[in-house]
């Protein structure tokens, strides 16, 4: 899988807007977080498996259960599968982490969107959105000091660009070409000054038609005729995991357990 | 058979762990367990008289935990918040002090 880290603001303009292009990116970023997850699924049930032949006596409980999981993923992917031009391709996964979904609750809620403050539970979804379509996160590593990616252009860039040295994500992909994708025919390269570990920032431009739509099956105009509803229906299908007696039911209930 | 607690991989982690991670306490993890709201896995007891043993695939924990969101119409109500603002996508990067590329090859 390739990975991709999206700025705060590519994420929303493609959360807001179901027309633009940016949409059709989330769609294909959610088509491969799909096949990240059935992969995950796969490989879930091939770890139980192994446990329990390793344990003679163990047996497995509780849900989710390992075939329903694999079920379910590639139930998923058979229903983005009937919205999407043939040959979409699956490589592609986002990277989020809380730098990024903070900036796009800021964002939200700061009005510095153009549309003016959002009320917390919208903005809220959009994180979640953002979180449930990425394939991983960044979990730690943005809480010490970071390099300075930018030259003092600005911090908040850093931690962008900082998320995907983290996670291993070949590419920043942003329009802040007067800090981040400097050029907008070339990738910016950043390099972590310890590990010597590289990303790319790019524009959209260069996304696309250098990396995304380089196939003889999918090209420009395939991405074009993505609908961006579809991004809700893929939504819905990742969301769609939660059952009766999830941890988040049970955690409603406050007999059934104590919060530490 | 074979020495348990030393041929788990790390993807299987303990209800100390567990709690840890999702910052809950163990009886918490154990009242998931009692409803089978997580997966686990039932260790099998040497004596009669020991305690359940859990050990708790991490992949399938964190598959369990999404709520019961409805994202797609949540996104739909930022899309209307968008609209009725009339704010686009590119109007959103360029608020974010972008430039939106063409993404025509040339």
């Amino acid at each position: 899988m390739q990975l991709v880290v999206a700025d705060a603001n590519v994420l929303l303009a493609g959360l807001i807007d179901p027309n633009s292009i940016y949409r059709k990116l989330l769609v294909v970023f959610a088509y491969g977080k799909l096949h990240a997850d059935l992969a995950s699924a796969e490989s879930y049930r091939e770890e139980i498996e192994q446990l329990i032949a390793e344990n003679p006596g163990a047996r497995f409980g509780g849900q989710p259960d390992p075939d329903e999981v694999v079920r379910l993923a590639r139930e998923r992917i058979a229903l983005l599968d009937e919205h999407l031009p043939a040959m979409t391709p699956s490589r592609w996964g986002l990277v989020t982490s809380s730098a990024i979904t903070k900036e796009v609750h800021d964002v939200c809620v700061g009005g510095r969107s153009g549309f003016g403050p959002l009320p917390g539970t919208i903005a809220q979804a959009a994180v979640a959105a953002a979180v449930a379509i990425s394939a991983t996160q960044a979990i730690q590593g943005l809480e010490g000091p970071i390099p300075a990616y930018t030259q003092g252009r600005d911090a908040d860039d850093d931690k962008v660009i900082h998320t995907a040295i983290l996670a291993g994500a070949e590419w920043v992909l942003s329009e802040d070409h007067s800090h981040v994708s400097l050029e907008r025919r070339r990738p910016t390269v950043y390099r972590e000054p310890v590990t010597a570990r590289e990303t790319g920032a790019i524009g959209a431009w260069y996304f696309i038609n250098r990396l995304l739509c380089t196939g003889l099956h999918f090209d420009n105009d395939a991405l074009r005729s993505i609908d961006g509803s579809v991004l809700t229906f893929a939504l819905q299908a990742i969301a769609a995991t939660a059952n009766r007696r999830s941890p988040a039911a049970l955690a409603a209930d406050p007999s059934a357990h104590r919060r530490r | 058979m074979p020495k348990i607690g030393t041929s788990f991989k790390p993807q299987f982690i303990k209800v100390v762990d567990a709690a840890a991670l999702l910052q809950v306490s163990t009886s918490t993890i154990h009242n998931w367990i009692k409803h089978d709201a997580i997966p686990y896995i039932e260790l099998p007891r040497v004596r009669d008289d020991q305690r359940a043993e859990y050990r708790i695939p991490l992949r399938g924990l964190v598959a369990s935990l999404h709520g019961n969101y409805d994202l797609g119409r949540e996104i739909e109500a930022l899309v209307e918040a968008a609209r009725a603002a009339g704010v686009d996508a590119e109007a959103l990067i360029r608020a974010g002090g972008g430039e939106p590329d063409s993404i025509d090859d040339e």
